[in-house]
């Protein structure tokens, strides 16, 4: 959905509704209202699908926004659409509470699954037990006197604000950082994304949003029920909808709704022919809902809106992308956005910006003073000591090599300077801060980027789209951020291939991106772990030609390399690690001739190594 | 009712009873997760197939429920092996939220075919009305059997596990897969066994439970919650954990709806689940370790 097409879609489907009014059955205002319910329902699902969290729990949320409404109206006489509020309120608080405790403990797959299931299960068992709530026979919303399409009305309407949001929030910060949480989570914390933060903003927007549905289908339906509020089926048949017409998609939920809405009302009339009753046409859906489920995981698992997206694009002939609807259609977006700059990009790449501290040059005093300071450090896994009293600095503009035999302690010094594992004791200093007590996102943001040994793409998304989440580490703004990448690929010569996914790249260039990343995020120092691993001769060469020409632009690096011709090449000074202590420090000409160094890579002499930097 | 040692004793045993058969169902869910890493939700729908099928082979003359569970074992250990095969071939590769909604879309089938055919009504068998009785403490004589059965059942699944060439196959392959398949083990085979045997346990679980509760096709979605709770309590993949775990829950709905009520004690037992899963994930009877 591009913009301009997308906004006269939406203006049609608006007029659209607004005359059905003029000529359609009460019949068919009811069943419209619903399936634009449902959809609304299903888009606002949707927000928690973006983090690649699954719910089988939103029911909770449907049910206090339904039972708030009821309720307020009984006891208190309270406006219907200030009950919905507070049902919103309450279920977000409600969100809060799960969810905080939730992402705290890092609950992933069936375990926050099912969390969510226990939580909807209960609430439905504390309204059956609930004699204000009306037991198992609910809340009956006697005597409403309500103008007549008002409902239709609400329903077009949240459906079409809660599409026209999922799309506005795919483009903006929050909407790209909620995508490099669900792509991998571990790299979003490390390029600066507050993925806590950002989960629970989706979760909470979510439930809110769904409550307000619950409120509106209570006073629809005109009761509340602990089995169809609360119920398992509700969770399903909204998770269904949204997978059905694609997760993480715009189109995608109110499409699948409108396609199960479609089969729900086929078997009716099947069931009607065949005279099954209520009970048996309700089963049979059911039935059927539960076999397109399955159907849908096995040959659809993206989606149809992105499935039907594939077939057009390969039926024009165009390459078929892999990534979902909504990426797509970011980048065209972005390419239709600044159609003057991008071709401007192409043609001359911007010129490396450098991201250093603009503090660098006025203070040449500096560059002496320590920079990055590692005091003591000590971790340990289970009694077995990775690290035990490491302490090593480095100045400002240098690149210090870390080196040492397999087990060394070398990633977990990484892990700890990078804020993933807490130091037990000592501590991690930068420009006199400490960074001990800070979590990835955090340091990231103080200027220390680092990559990963093995190399951890945001798959679904582009080139451009991985250094886009780095930049906007940096940058609020997207224009601001979408420059800064664009810069970063400059540097590392993949601006050319910005709008590839980025399981497309190869190892040389996936690694580039890695380096793309961290430098999007607007490093002074970037920690590098094995960036060289698994290159040939001449990809590792270039690899360190940029290190260098980075190096000059202002960045420092803290190198993890089992190359050890790279190592002494690149290297102004080496930290050797063995047995997770320090065993040496020196020039790469005194490490290759320390006899220590040397027994310790098993007397494989480095005499012969090339020593000094070919500057 | 006073709380009196006899009544504390009736309560204890009888939830522990009652417990048991929870551990019953769960074993199966958890049984299919250690040996194949599959999480399914459908093994509720499963046992709910199972108690109708036993609840027509009665109402159409068979003697008693334990010989249509006779039946119904062998048979589902068959139709286990055979779903393995088609259905649920694919689903040991597809991630952890896949595979919950392939199995919850299975678990609607089960269930809503269920509701089709034998409609939304609750059923129950009669009981035999007798009970035994020993230092004031009185049991019915279905619930000492259902508890026994479940409770061999597990002893002898554990043995089976734990002693047996197959059984510790079974585990290796579900332990580190690739490293089974390099040491000459076919664990796709092996997987099929484990899913008959979970169908197998899926067709005791029914059987003995028919015989203590009343059920409605609906009883599924309550039973695949319960069995994920049991089995989180115990530990996801282990099968014993799970067991003790079923008993835990037992109890502890027991005494919770002696001192408070029914209501209470179930919603307890939900707030105890949510401390587990936030605090310790691993379970609470699994002795491992996070990694």
């Amino acid at each position: 959905m591009r913009s301009a097409p997308g906004l006269s879609l939406l203006a049609a489907f608006v007029l659209a509704a607004a005359s059905v009014p003029l000529w359609g059955s009460g019949y068919s205002i009811n069943l419209l209202t619903q399936i634009f319910l449902f959809g609304f329902l299903a888009a606002a699902w949707n927000f928690m699908a973006l983090t690649g969290l699954v719910s089988l729990g939103h029911a909770a949320f449907f049910g206090v926004g339904g039972y708030a409404t009821a309720w307020l109206y009984l006891t208190w006489g309270a406006d219907l659409m200030i009950g919905a509020l507070a049902g919103a309120a309450l279920a977000m608080f409600l969100a809060f509470v799960v969810y905080w405790m939730a992402f705290r403990s890092g609950l992933r797959g069936i375990y926050f699954s099912g969390l969510t299931l226990v939580l909807a299960e209960a609430l439905r068992f504390a309204a059956i037990n609930t004699p204000a709530l009306g037991r198992s026979q609910g809340l009956e919303l006697v005597s409403l006197h309500l103008p007549p399409f008002l409902l239709y009305g609400l329903s077009v309407a949240l459906l079409v604000l809660t599409v026209a949001g999922t799309w506005w929030l795919l483009r903006s910060p929050l909407g790209y950082r909620l995508q490099a949480v669900r792509e991998n989570e571990g790299a979003a914390e490390a390029l600066g994304v507050h993925t806590f933060r950002v989960k629970l903003a989706a979760t909470l927007l979510s439930a809110g949003l769904v409550a307000i549905g619950g409120a509106l289908h209570a006073v629809l339906l005109r009761f509340v029920e602990p089995e169809s509020d609360f119920g398992l089926s509700l969770s399903l048949n909204l998770l269904l909808g949204t997978f059905l017409g694609g997760t993480g998609t715009v189109l995608g939920p109110p499409v699948g709704i409108v396609v199960l809405f479609g089969l729900r009302e086929g078997i009716a009339r099947l069931g009607e022919l065949l005279a099954l009753g209520s009970s048996g046409i309700y089963a049979l859906q059911q039935v059927l809902y539960g076999a397109v489920l399955m159907l849908v995981v096995v040959a659809l698992p993206d989606g149809l809106v992105t499935q039907v997206r594939r077939w057009w694009a390969a039926s024009r002939g165009a390459p078929a992308q892999a990534a979902p609807e909504g990426l797509q259609g970011g980048t065209q977006a972005a390419s239709k956005a600044e159609p003057e700059a991008a071709p401007a990009a192409l043609s001359a790449p911007p010129a490396p910006a450098s991201p250093a501290a603009p503090s660098r040059s006025s203070d040449p005093s500096a560059a002496a003073s320590p920079y990055l300071e590692v005091v003591d450090v000590s971790r340990s896994f289970r009694g077995i000591a990775a690290l035990s009293n490491v302490s090593f600095e480095l100045r400002r503009g240098e690149i210090l090599g870390l080196i040492g035999p397999n087990g060394a302690g070398k990633t977990t010094m990484f892990n700890v300077v990078s804020g993933i594992f807490p130091a037990q004791l000592g501590e991690v200093r930068f420009k006199g801060e400490r960074l001990s007590a800070l979590a990835p996102h955090q340091v990231c943001r103080r200027g220390v980027a680092r990559t990963f040994q093995v190399v951890q793409p945001f798959a679904g998304l582009t080139v451009l789209e991985n250094a886009l989440i780095g930049a906007l580490a940096r940058h609020a703004r997207i224009g601001e951020a979408r420059e800064a990448a664009l810069a970063a690929l400059a540097q590392v010569d993949l601006h050319a291939k910005r709008d590839l996914t980025a399981t497309s790249l190869t190892l040389q260039d996936r690694k580039m991106l890695e380096f793309a990343r961290a430098l999007a995020t607007g490093p002074e120092l970037i920690l590098l772990d094995e960036v060289m691993a698994g290159l040939n001769e001449s990809e590792k060469s270039q690899i360190a030609d940029k290190i260098l020409e980075i190096r000059d632009a202002g960045v420092s690096f803290l190198l993890v390399e089992h190359n050890m011709r790279a190592v002494m090449r690149l290297s102004d000074r080496i930290v050797v690690l063995d047995h997770g202590k320090v065993v040496a420090t020196g020039l790469p000409s005194e490490i290759a001739r320390d006899p220590g160094v040397i027994s310790v890579y098993l007397g494989r002499s480095l005499a012969h190594a090339p020593v000094g930097r070919a500057a | 009712m006073e709380l009196s040692p006899s009544v504390l004793g009736q309560m204890l045993l009888s939830g522990a009873l009652m417990g048991s058969i929870y551990g019953a169902v769960a074993m199966g869910f958890s049984l299919i997760f250690g040996a194949a890493k599959i999480i399914n939700f459908a093994h509720a729908g499963v046992v709910v197939w199972v108690m109708y099928g036993v609840l027509v082979a009665v109402r159409s003359g068979v003697v008693h429920p334990y010989v249509a569970g006779l039946a119904a074992i062998p048979l589902c250990y068959l139709i286990g092996h055979g779903v393995q095969r088609t259905l649920m071939a694919r689903v040991s590769t597809m991630s952890d939220d896949m595979q919950i909604i392939y199995t919850f879309g299975l678990l609607l089938v089960l269930t809503y075919t269920a509701q089709f055919f034998f409609g939304p009504d609750v059923h129950y068998l009669p009981t035999s009305g007798r009970a035994i009785e020993f230092g004031g403490v009185v049991l019915q004589i279905e619930t000492v059997v259902a508890g026994a059965l479940a409770l061999g059942s597990a002893i002898a699944l554990h043995a089976f596990l734990s002693r047996t060439w197959l059984g510790k196959a079974i585990r290796a392959s579900a332990d580190n897969r690739r490293g089974a398949t390099l040491i000459g083990l076919d664990v796709v085979r092996l997987s099929r066994v484990a899913m008959a045997l979970s169908f197998a346990l899926a067709a005791l679980a029914g059987t003995i439970l028919i015989t203590v509760t009343t059920f409605y096709p609906l009883r599924a979605f309550e039973l695949a919650v319960l069995a994920f709770v049991v089995v989180v309590l115990g530990g996801l993949d282990n099968v014993f954990a799970s067991f003790v775990a079923g008993v835990l829950i037992g109890i502890f709905e027991a005494v919770g709806t002696l001192i408070f009520s029914p209501s209470i004690a179930q919603l307890a037992i939900y707030a105890l689940i949510f401390a587990v899963l936030l605090v310790r994930p691993q379970g609470l009877v699994s002795r491992q370790g996070t990694k």
